[in-house]
């Protein structure tokens, strides 16, 4: 019997892609609530009331990459916080 | 009777008084107290109108420096005189009757006790006449008023008509209130007291007597008219303050409303803050890449250019701006 997938709870999420538009960063946060949501490497529990996360990567590459390496970076914080 | 002050035995003795005539002591300054010299003040200055026109004498100075009299040395240093006289500095023997009369004198400077009639001067015709007058008037009046019958009855009149209690005051007043002016002499017990003796003294030669007993009968009337108004009125309406404290009292004690229970929190909120993974908020920041290649080719190129402007490294002008990998 499969275990009940952990519960994952973002309250706001902020983004801050310079010279982008808003439907380019609308794309980008909808994509990137799915890799969260489907990322297995989640810790089980924990409470961060703030998570900031800075990565480089050019505003005009595809939203989707932009995604993908915003999730691995945040699941990489995850994992680095107590 | 009062000793002399010490000042009083050496001041004529002083040494400096026999040598140059210029008197080397000068009396201390009794300080002014109201309090305590107020009702003498009051009846020294009914007095100080009639000896003046009755007995002309010849006023004294004040004692100046280069004056060489004993007399006037005791006068000044008298601490009594100056006690009973503030008007004294500003208007020096002009109202004092204790130097205009000097038979009142001895009777005023020693302050006697108030509950004793002070003791008769020999050969003083006045108090004679003022012993007369209450005797015949203590035989006329079949009853005395309660407040000369009262035992704290004393030679200041405002004093005297204070009254035991309250309610012997009411019946006293009103009796005085209702009387005939020709029965409102009925103070002669008063005049036991040397103030109250020469007042009537006063009235005898020749002062109207209802001057001479206004001053010190309004006050007194007034003064003890306000317990007697409140008789009147039959007790207090205005409730006291036992009252309204007994009032509030009775009222109904007004509770604060229990604490309600805290609602019990859902078992789904409850589970995710115990279990799951809660990120309140999730901040992303993506930096461009900073250096573009571009820039490269014209940084090389610096050193070139200022080595051209022949200042030995430096920077020429206006070269700086778009330098350092600028585009």
């Amino acid at each position: 019997m499969p275990d009940a997938p952990a519960v994952k709870r973002i309250d706001r999420l902020l983004l801050d892609i310079p010279g982008s538009t808003a439907d380019y960063g609308r794309q980008v946060a909808l994509l990137v609530a799915a890799g969260l949501a489907n990322a297995g490497a989640v810790p089980q529990a924990g409470d961060l009331p703030t998570l900031r996360v800075t990565i480089t990567a050019d505003h005009r590459s595809d939203p989707a990459t932009l995604a993908r390496r915003i999730v691995a970076a945040t699941l990489r914080d995850l994992a680095r916080s107590p | 009777m009062k000793r002399p002050s010490y000042l009083q035995l050496i001041a004529p003795r002083a040494p400096g008084r026999d040598r140059g005539g210029v008197a080397v002591l000068s009396p201390p300054r009794q300080p002014f107290r109201p309090s305590a010299a107020a009702p003498d003040f009051v009846e020294m200055e009914q007095r100080a109108a009639l000896p003046a026109a009755s007995q002309p004498r010849p006023r004294r100075r004040a004692p100046l420096p280069t004056a060489n009299s004993t007399s006037e040395t005791q006068q000044a240093v008298s601490p009594a005189t100056d006690a009973a006289d503030p008007n004294r500095q500003t208007a020096p023997a002009a109202t004092n009757p204790a130097r205009t009369v000097p038979q009142s004198a001895p009777a005023n400077l020693p302050r006697p006790p108030r509950q004793r009639a002070a003791p008769p001067a020999p050969g003083h015709t006045g108090r004679r006449d003022v012993d007369r007058i209450a005797a015949d008037r203590r035989q006329r009046s079949p009853e005395p008023p309660a407040v000369a019958a009262a035992p704290g009855a004393t030679a200041s009149v405002s004093r005297a008509v204070r009254p035991p209690t309250m309610s012997t005051a009411a019946v006293a007043l009103r009796e005085s209130a209702t009387a005939p002016p020709s029965a409102a002499p009925a103070m002669p017990e008063r005049a036991t007291s040397p103030s109250q003796a020469s007042s009537i003294a006063a009235a005898d030669h020749g002062a109207p007597r209802s001057t001479v007993a206004t001053p010190t009968a309004n006050p007194s009337v007034s003064l003890s008219d306000i317990p007697d108004a409140r008789v009147a009125r039959g007790g207090d309406r205005e409730p006291t303050s036992s009252a309204r404290v007994a009032a509030s009292a009775s009222l109904p004690v007004i509770a604060p409303p229990a604490p309600q229970p805290r609602p019990p929190l859902p078992p789904s909120a409850r589970d995710r803050a115990a279990s799951g993974l809660h990120i309140g908020t999730l901040e992303v920041r993506v930096v461009t890449p900073a250096v573009p290649p571009a820039a490269i080719p014209r940084a090389a190129s610096r050193p070139r250019a200022g080595r051209s402007a022949g200042g030995g490294g430096r920077i020429a002008r206006g070269f700086g701006v778009f330098g350092l990998g600028q585009t």
